[in-house]
């Protein structure tokens, strides 16, 4: 490392970890803009050539509360409004996709997110089989769905089987009972192998979540969780995130009063991001999205070729359409940000009256053409060279934001040298393992 | 990454990252302060400016 010759951590020119955010796409507010102004920016969003769908569809429930995470919404859903909730976004979605240029596009991925999906109980297989009518759904559209393992159901493990999906992803983020407590999680992870067994090898990619770098986790305490999991039998894909504090002020308020323990050293914390890539790598683990690996050995070729992930749920470039509906969703697409509004109540009354439920001063219809620039540090494929290209040739670049890329190429590079068009997808593994955590 | 995508993004854009940070921060000192319960709806950052208002902490740097 210290080839790249920078004297902050593990020689990088950074002194601590970044203050991450879940939600790097968003832009200043607009305090201008209309419902009528967005949905014509949505109908107006272009196709590229390089143009790509994916849907994602969130469960603002959940009946945990866990100090880190910044899920807002309810605590539980009655069977009837777990209904109704999945009728309206279903509504949501079909009106969405008869707005947008791109209908009939491939639709590459579906995520089912939250919250806690599996509070929907035996009704999330109206939204599996009203998605899998849509034109563009085709074989292999990957399905992945989240649930918490404390709440799910046998009931809604079936739907999932019946309805083909591809992964089923739940958190665990640490094992220690102590650290779990402290993060308002059950101590015990009893509902793990029970959940296990009502999957029972019957979806193909079983995905758990790790948190690194929660106050009071060491770096022998996360690598070892994460060999845990590599090691478990019935867990086939594990994404690993940098806990994200700016996401949660409870946590930050825990941190700051002491009521909860300190977190680990910047080194420690530094060596717990590499250490966790540079095992998942070592074990021939593949990546995929942007913080999910995958043991190749486990899972089929045509599954794994169907993965493309996209746990940080937005645009990978400016081409890419991404429609999120249900309270608090965010959609991107060509030149449009969208936010819903996050109060449940809220949400279904607008959608009951065929309105979308609209957060404007989180909405945008600033088109930005340097997206594949920025996200490229989260995502698995790097920077492709034709991104790369497109946006030097449409101008979507400054000269600060070429000279960034330029600088950061030869810090990270280790020896390989960009092309001629300076792109830094030579440089991608290393950037993977190290600068990129 | 979080360092990478903030450097790589336009000026005006990398603002709104760093203010909604700042947001976050500023709710978490007001809930270590006392001055702001901690409950879920804390973290529902549409009415952020809400929760702010009657604490003493200001939201952007
Ligand atoms: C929003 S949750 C939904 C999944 C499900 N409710 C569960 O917890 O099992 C998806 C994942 O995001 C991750 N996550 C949540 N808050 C985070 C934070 N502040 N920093 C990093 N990762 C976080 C956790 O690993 C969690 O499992
Ligand atoms: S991490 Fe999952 S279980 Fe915990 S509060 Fe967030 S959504 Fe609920």
């Amino acid at each position: 490392m210290s080839a790249i010759g920078n004297s902050g951590l593990l020689g990088s020119r950074f002194d601590a970890l970044a203050s991450n955010t879940i939600d790097y796409w968003m832009l200043p507010d607009d305090p201008s803009l209309t419902n009528h102004g967005v949905l014509d920016a949505v109908s107006a969003a272009p196709v590229l050539p390089d143009a790509s769908l994916q849907l994602y569809i969130h469960v603002p429930i959940c009946a945990q509360n866990c100090t880190f995470c910044a899920f807002t919404g309810a605590n539980s859903i009655s069977y009837k409004m777990a209904e109704r909730y999945s009728k309206l976004v279903m509504w949501q979605l079909t009106d969405l996709m008869d707005r947008v240029q791109v209908n009939g596009h491939h639709i590459s991925s579906v995520h089912i997110g939250g919250g806690s999906p599996d509070l929907l109980g035996s009704h999330v297989g109206r939204i599996l089989e009203g998605v899998r009518a849509l034109p563009g759904c085709t074989d292999t559209t990957e399905f992945s769905v989240e649930m918490t393992l404390s709440t799910t159901q046998p009931d809604f493990i079936e739907e999932l089987v019946r309805h083909d999906v591809t992964k089923a992803s739940f958190g665990i983020q640490t094992l220690d009972p102590d650290l779990r407590a402290h993060m308002r999680q059950p101590r015990s992870l009893t509902h793990l192998s029970k959940v296990l067994d009502m999957i029972d090898g019957r979806i193909p990619v079983v995905n758990a979540d790790l948190i690194t770098c929660l106050p009071g986790q060491s770096l022998a305490m996360a690598l070892d969780d994460l060999q845990a999991l590599i090691e478990h039998p019935s867990i086939n894909a594990i994404s690993s995130y940098l806990l994200t504090s700016g996401a949660s002020p409870s946590l930050i308020g825990g941190l700051l009063s002491g009521a909860l323990p300190q977190q680990a050293s910047p080194h420690d914390r530094a060596l717990m991001r590499l250490n966790t890539y540079g095992t998942l790598l070592r074990q021939g683990w593949v990546r995929r999205g942007t913080n999910t690996y995958i043991d190749p050995s486990a899972v089929p070729a045509t599954t794994l070729d169907k993965i493309s992930g996209n746990e940080c749920l937005g645009q990978s470039h400016h081409a890419a359409f991404l429609l999120g509906v249900g309270a608090s969703a965010i959609s991107s697409m060509p030149g449009v940000r969208l936010e819903q509004v996050s109060s449940l109540g809220q949400w279904m009354a607008a959608a009951e009256r065929k309105e979308h439920p609209l957060h404007l001063p989180k909405c945008a219809t600033v088109p930005q053409a340097d997206t594949a620039l920025w996200v490229f540090p989260l995502r698995h494929e790097g920077l492709p060279q034709h991104r790369y290209d497109w946006m030097l040739a449409n101008g979507a670049l400054d000269d600060e934001q070429v000279r960034t890329l330029r600088t950061l190429c030869d810090e990270a590079s280790c020896g390989t040298r960009p092309r001629a068009t300076n792109s830094p997808s030579s440089a991608r593994s290393s950037w993977a393992t190290w600068y990129a955590c | 990454m979080g360092h990478l995508v903030r450097l790589l993004k336009k000026e005006a854009n990398r603002k709104a990252v760093d203010d909604y940070i700042s947001e976050g921060l500023a709710l978490g000192n007001a809930i270590a302060a006392g001055e702001l319960k901690d409950r879920r709806s804390v973290n529902n950052r549409q009415v952020a400016d809400l929760h702010l208002s009657g604490t003493s902490a200001v939201s952007t740097p």
